[in-house]
């Protein structure tokens, strides 16, 4: 044993020789029986299939050679952190789906079924639930880098459209899908919801009956949000994704200084720059999947761990918090006809941003203090929304609410004027 | 216009000030939500101790379960927990088929209790009833004013009678709710000392915790494994991404 450590090298030599001859006599009678390869296989397999679909040109036009600021900063993430949670949700949902039964007997138990008894169901049920928070989070920070760098203007209004539009399914794909585990705030969030389209003059009713499926939200309701949550919606947003990423490709990324940068290809810079984003990104999602799953009631209310119960009306009736600016808007408003317009039109308002914003300057760091302001009292109002909208109905909370639902309004009808300054 | 653009070096920095600002805004906006959200009892709550590990605790909640609390309520969702089964929480011992109930009402479900409530709210619930000779039960809760569920825990607690000159007065600002000892005085002691009813209904509180999350352990214990994985990853790959932008910086 010593002698053998004493001579390792030269034990290892003798022994290095004997594999090498070993292997040798193997490789030899392997080369004899085959025909000699000048190609290698890797390579004759995308030459056979490029010569039938365009993989290599799709690869290089949209990465290899799809130029990009070299510029771009943190706030550039989030475009791609959305397409990963995005991914999430299809997976993890897939095998929701699986276990899920969408009845209003089963859906809540099926729910606990899969939180208990299916071998990591509680992960990818909590997977789902917090990237449905987690894509919303992503898509407000997505868009406020937007407003704030002007990547909303010309040549990239569509592509601002096409975001818009995917942003207004992407509420309703939540919205249905909170139908689902039919807890009690599933119930009442919904049936508040649905009620608010019997104020559209003449069919109201009629759309009301005919999202229920019913007279009343109940299990048809469910069966059909069911429908709508994985397979209607889903689609339209893979398509609407697929049209965004089209369009941006288009025309480029816009970056934070606005102007005209030097450029650099995507691949390999950004595609290894993303994938560190995405990592931390996944740090920080499974932290809170691991150890805050329901976010202290913000992800997944404690109310809706009771089942679905028609007779009982829950004290306070809050909707998730993504809804929650546009639900403060709702209620701050006494007349319901109008409520729902200006809830709406707080939405309807951002597709128009293109237009509103006259400034020929882009970026933030290049505008004039009152765009500054301007911006500062939007967010600020929109966050005060959203918490208006998750607390109890009080007199303070009114007011707060007008307050900021005017201020939201200010910011977009005022924009014309300030942003020419 | 152009005379905002501040300079690079003070304008990353005010860049960055601005954000903090903006952050600090959120969280608090997040933190004082909170804190409205547990706003909504009448008295303080008394915080309970639990903790997942204390796997004697948890069995000694169950066995505890399974004598007294299945008397009326059900745990539909423990059916496949082994733990639970080993205890004698099973099926066939709940009353699932019972029909008649006091005033017709069903005595909840427990096995997700613990997740509408909190661990506090229930530990707190446990122990403050009172006697009251007008509810059909013989006792009253401060917690659930009128409840109708009868005093279990008196026989281990001890009768407790509410002092007639508290009034309780939920303040509109600040925290200054009573506790549940300020206004229940024990005029009947029961089996158990306070301190060794404080740990039954701890053990209880425990298991409930337990029983409406069966995975909180094994998923701590599992992202740990994860979390640490994506750190190792991140230094990989963060040097990779070093490495390539040399190249035209």
């Amino acid at each position: 044993m010593l002698f053998f450590v004493k001579n390792f090298k030269k034990c290892a030599g003798v022994l290095d020789r004997y594999v090498e001859q070993f292997f040798k006599i193997f490789h030899k009678k392997e080369r004899k029986n085959e025909p000699p390869r000048k190609m290698l296989n890797s390579y004759k397999l995308s030459a056979w299939i490029n010569a039938r679909f365009p993989l290599r040109e799709i690869w290089n036009k949209n990465a290899r050679q799809y130029l990009t600021p070299r510029n771009l900063n943190f706030w550039y993430f989030f475009g791609v952190f959305s397409l990963l949670v995005l991914v999430n949700q299809i997976v993890t949902g897939i095998w929701l789906a699986m276990i899920y039964t969408p009845t209003s007997a089963d859906a809540f138990s099926s729910v606990e079924h899969i939180m208990r008894d299916v071998p990591f169901g509680w992960l990818l049920r909590y997977m789902h639930a917090v990237g449905a928070s987690a894509f919303f989070i992503v898509i407000y920070l997505h868009m406020y880098r937007s407003i704030m760098y002007g990547s909303f203007k010309a040549p990239r209004e569509l592509l601002w459209i096409i975001g818009m539009l995917l942003y207004v399914v992407l509420l309703i794909e939540s919205a249905s899908g909170y139908v689902l585990p039919w807890g009690q705030m599933s119930f009442w969030a919904i049936k508040v919801l649905i009620t608010v389209f019997s104020v559209v003059p003449f069919i109201g009713k009629q759309i009301v009956v005919w999202l229920q499926g019913d007279y009343s939200v109940s299990g048809v309701t469910l069966h059909r949000f069911f429908a709508f949550h994985v397979i209607a919606i889903p689609l339209m947003i893979i398509f609407l994704v697929w049209a965004h990423i089209v369009a941006l490709h288009h025309v480029g990324s816009n970056n934070p200084t606005g102007r005209d940068v030097e450029k650099i290809p995507f691949h390999p810079y950004y595609t290894i720059k993303d994938l560190s984003g995405v990592i931390v990104f996944l740090f920080v999602f499974f932290f809170i999947v691991f150890y805050a799953p329901t976010m202290h009631g913000y992800f997944l209310e404690p109310a809706n761990f009771t089942p679905a119960n028609p007779l009982v009306t829950p004290l306070h009736i809050a909707p998730p918090w993504y809804l929650a600016p546009y639900y403060s808007i709702l209620r701050a408003i006494p007349n319901k006809l109008m409520g729902v317009s200006l809830s709406a039109g707080a939405i309807v308002l951002l597709f128009f941003l293109p237009w509103l914003d006259r400034s020929k300057i882009k970026s933030i760091r290049h505008r004039g203090i009152l765009t500054k302001i301007a911006l500062t009292i939007f967010v600020i109002s929109f966050v005060g929304l959203g918490f208006c909208g998750t607390e109890n109905l009080t007199d303070t909370n009114i007011l707060f609410s007008r307050i900021f639902t005017a201020f939201y309004y200010l910011f977009f009808l005022t924009m014309p004027f300030y942003s020419k300054v | 216009m152009s005379g905002s653009v501040s300079g690079s070096g003070s304008g990353s920095v005010g860049r960055i000030v601005y954000f903090f600002c903006i952050a600090v805004f959120v969280m608090a906006t997040l933190l004082i939500s909170n804190a409205v959200f547990a706003d909504e009892t009448p008295i303080t709550l008394e915080h309970v101790n639990i903790s997942a590990r204390d796997r004697a605790s948890i069995l000694r909640g169950a066995k505890l379960f399974a004598g007294t609390c299945m008397m009326c309520h059900t745990a539909k969702y423990l059916e496949n927990n082994k733990f639970a089964r080993e205890s004698g929480i099973t099926l066939d011992k709940m009353p699932i088929n019972q029909k008649e109930w006091l005033m017709n009402v069903v005595p909840p479900d427990l096995s997700l209790e613990a997740r509408v409530r909190g661990a506090d709210w229930l530990y707190t619930y446990m122990h403050s009833f009172y006697k009251d000779p007008s509810r059909p039960t013989g006792f009253n809760n401060l917690l659930v004013p009128n409840t109708m569920m009868t005093n279990i825990f008196a026989a281990m607690q001890g009768v407790q009678e509410r002092e007639p000159e508290r009034e309780i007065i939920t303040p509109i600002f600040g925290d200054n709710k009573p506790h549940y000892y300020q206004v229940l005085k024990l005029v009947q002691s029961g089996t158990q000392t306070p301190e060794e009813f404080d740990d039954t209904t701890r053990d209880l509180v425990n298991f409930l915790v337990y029983a409406s999350d069966p995975h909180a352990r094994e998923r701590k214990s599992i992202g740990i494994y994860v979390l640490l994985f994506l750190a190792i990853f991140f230094v990989i790959v963060y040097a990779l991404k070093k490495l390539i932008w040399k190249k035209i910086k």
